[in-house]
């Protein structure tokens, strides 16, 4: 799929799919309602205590994070799992294409993983013959479609049901109808005939127990489960900081992932797996690889962004945006979208590719509030703001000397009034209306979209002592 | 079993790891002592209170969209089961290999009804049983584990004769358990799990609360899109 490199022309391209966009709105305010009801019946003060410990919880083992991974490492070793340790996505995609080279695997079948999106696995894999099918009903019906998630927990959130039947349609002998049920229906016939011819089963992971070397895998629809149950080969991929330390850490977790993402007060399945199957049993891989995957996440650690770390992928946050609610996912041009993916995705791809999503937020902090463990998403969007304006130097002399002046201008009382006097004397060229229709870029771009009122004849601090004077009367 | 292998280098791996963690003024985060303490309820229960659990747990199970039955005795657990029988139209059913399940004799309850019944495992090599195991339209299990606060069943396989094929596969899920089974929440079952397990887990647990679901298609709640469509849980009396 093309992305398009400019930020601004993906916006314009969002804000003209009028469908997308409603698909967009309806499902982040049904998202953001179930939330906000399941933190009510949680009561607003245990939430609240929820979030601090899970802050604690993701701090600790960030900062330790050497010490887990190599718990967790000689643990999935101890119970027969293999481990490929990826430095770059790059790695990470060899290591499971020479796999399934190897297997000589045929039918792969995935359960959502982003970190998979993330190093583009599926392309890999389709090059060389596999045929790779996504069995989370969205991420198949992007698959379909040949596009990437827009949301990270409803990839298909954009599309409306006739679309679906679209898509559909190409692979079904029959015609399917526009029914959501029928459409599901579908889907579980479709798919259940290849979880029974699986070669190799691909998932993500949703935390990695340091304690056990168990994977936790989190699915509403079970098809997780039903990979992990099948496949003669599962491989995990996962981001190399989805760890906890053991049991009880998760069920922090598991019950703030759920309520945050769906207002539900646990995932319908949620695995612990120990990997590879006992001798006796007869289900279950006889085959597991962890693939742990840095492509970028160690650069974090100790630096202003080492919270974003902390992110257990929810996708509340995208909810919370005014911004994302208004333009969708693929506007953000990488796997991450919403605020999460406007730091994401400069920290991981670049400043020079995805630095511009820094101002793709209002700031208002909807986010941070949202944020189940706490990650100051605005804090960190202001701060790479900075960090891209340091790097660029975009201001350059012009808009150096435009600062000093305003500052200069704005220190003292006096200057600020002469100041204001005199742009209001001189601004009726620009003025139409009683509102400022002219100016120079950048203003004129900043007109565009809205109205500046002209200044007025009398200011309030002149009109003051009047009131004041009729106040006392 | 023997022990898996390691691929990258793990020192290269490592390396930028440990020169990148930082400690912070006031020094690393320590880790949470009871990570669980004040977030959830943490108590014994007696034979009463579990009586009040099994209420709640049928609140949530029937909420989530699951059909839940109070059983007094084996006749009573009979007629339900045939009565699911019915109401699912029920060909082939399949159960796990668990001593209490052994106890409550389901053969002779499936006898006399149109349905038939497999222990598991229903063939040896893999290639056999899948084709038999897709074709079962109910799974039954034991619920080794229940939170009626979110209205969960928790399923280690404990053993061969409990793999995780049998709860997720069939469209419809039979789980049978007596209040004994019932517990709070998470802090009663990492209480078992810790007493039974330690640290050295079964090779998969499933946590199933109510069938599976999907919003994927414009929001819309839609029941049943890979897991099981129809979910039961039949309670028995702890006496």
């Amino acid at each position: 799929m093309h992305i398009e490199p400019s930020f601004r022309k993906r916006y314009h391209k969002a804000l003209s799919d009028t469908a997308m966009l409603k698909a967009v709105k309806n499902g982040t305010g049904r998202l953001r309602g179930q939330r906000a009801t399941a933190i009510e019946a949680v009561g607003t003060e245990r939430w609240m205590a929820f979030r601090d410990r899970a802050e604690a919880i993701r701090l600790h083992v960030i900062q330790h994070l050497d010490q887990y991974l190599d718990q967790l490492i000689n643990n999935v070793l101890k119970n027969g799992g293999h481990v490929c340790l990826a430095k770059t996505g790059e790695e990470a995609v060899k290591y499971i294409s020479d796999l399934a080279k190897k297997k000589n695997a045929k039918t792969i079948l995935k359960s959502k993983s982003m970190v998979s999106e993330e190093i583009h696995l599926n392309p890999a894999l389709e090059k060389q013959g596999c045929n790779v099918i996504e069995s989370d009903l969205g991420e198949w019906i992007i698959q379909l479609a040949g596009e990437t998630p827009s949301h990270i927990i409803a990839p298909a959130m954009h599309k409306n049901r006739f679309q679906v039947a679209d898509l559909f349609n190409a692979v079904s002998e029959e015609k399917i109808p526009t029914e959501i049920a029928d459409l599901c229906g579908f889907a579980r016939k479709y798919l259940r005939e290849k979880f029974l011819g699986i070669d190799i089963g691909i998932t993500g992971c949703n935390f990695a127990l340091a304690d056990s070397g168990a994977i936790t895998l989190c699915t509403n629809e079970g098809n997780a489960r039903i990979i992990s149950a099948l496949s003669p080969t599962l491989v995990t991929i996962m981001g190399m900081e989805r760890i906890l330390p053991g049991l009880e850490e998760l069920t922090v977790m598991l019950s703030l992932l759920a309520r945050s993402a769906t207002g539900q007060k646990l995932t319908v399945y949620n695995t612990l797996s120990t990997g590879v199957r006992n001798e006796e049993e007869l289900d279950g891989p006889q085959e597991f690889h962890l693939v742990i995957v840095d492509n970028g996440r160690s650069k974090q650690l100790g630096t202003k962004y080492e919270k974003i770390l902390n992110c257990i992928r929810c996708g509340s946050c995208l909810n919370a945006c005014p911004v994302y609610r208004n333009i969708g996912g693929h506007a953000y041009g990488w796997v991450y979208p919403g605020p999460i993916g406007a730091v994401l995705s400069p920290l991981y791809q670049g400043m020079d590719k995805y630095g511009e999503l820094a101002y793709a937020t209002t700031l208002c902090g909807a986010c941070t509030f949202a944020c189940p463990v706490k990650i100051p998403l605005h804090d960190m969007l202001y701060a790479l703001r900075n960090d891209k304006v340091e790097l660029e130097k975009t201001g350059g002399v012009v808009e150096d000397i435009t600062y000093k002046g305003w500052s200069a201008t704005f220190a003292t009382m006096s200057r600020y009034r002469f100041s204001v006097r005199m742009a209001r004397r001189f601004q009726f060229p620009l003025v139409k209306a009683e509102k400022i229709a002219y100016g120079p870029p950048p203003i004129s771009d900043w007109l565009r979209h809205r109205d500046m009122p002209a200044l007025p004849d009398k200011f309030f601090h002149e009109i003051w002592p009047e009131m004041d004077n009729d106040r006392k009367e | 079993m023997a022990e898996g292998l390691l691929a990258g280098d793990r020192e290269a791996f490592f390396s930028t790891i440990r020169q990148n963690i930082k400690t912070p003024p006031g020094g690393k985060a320590p880790r949470v002592e009871n990570p669980m303490n004040g977030l959830f309820t943490q108590r014994e229960t007696t034979v009463e209170e579990r009586q009040d659990l099994r209420e709640r747990f049928i609140k949530e199970w029937t909420t989530l969209g699951g059909k839940a039955f109070s059983i007094k005795n084996r006749v009573e657990l009979a007629q339900v089961i045939k009565q699911i029988i019915q109401e699912r139209q029920l060909q082939k059913a399949m159960y796990w290999d668990h001593p209490e399940l052994e106890n409550l004799k389901l053969e002779e309850i499936f006898s006399d009804t149109q349905a038939s019944v497999s222990r598991w495992p229903l063939e040896k090599k893999y290639n056999d049983w899948i084709g038999k195991a897709a074709a079962m339209e109910a799974g039954i299990v034991w619920g080794d584990i229940v939170m009626a606060e979110t209205g969960t069943l928790v399923l280690p396989a404990s053993s061969p004769g409990q793999p995780s094929t049998v709860c997720v596969l069939p469209i419809t899920l039979i789980a049978i358990f007596t209040t004994a089974q019932l517990v709070d929440g998470f802090a009663g079952v990492v209480k078992f799990f810790k007493e039974r397990y330690g640290t050295n887990l079964p090779t998969t647990t499933t946590f199933i609360s109510g069938p599976s679901r999907t919003t994927d298609i414009e929001m819309v709640l839609t029941i049943g899109v890979h897991g099981s469509r129809y979910v039961y849980a039949l309670i028995l009396d702890e006496a």
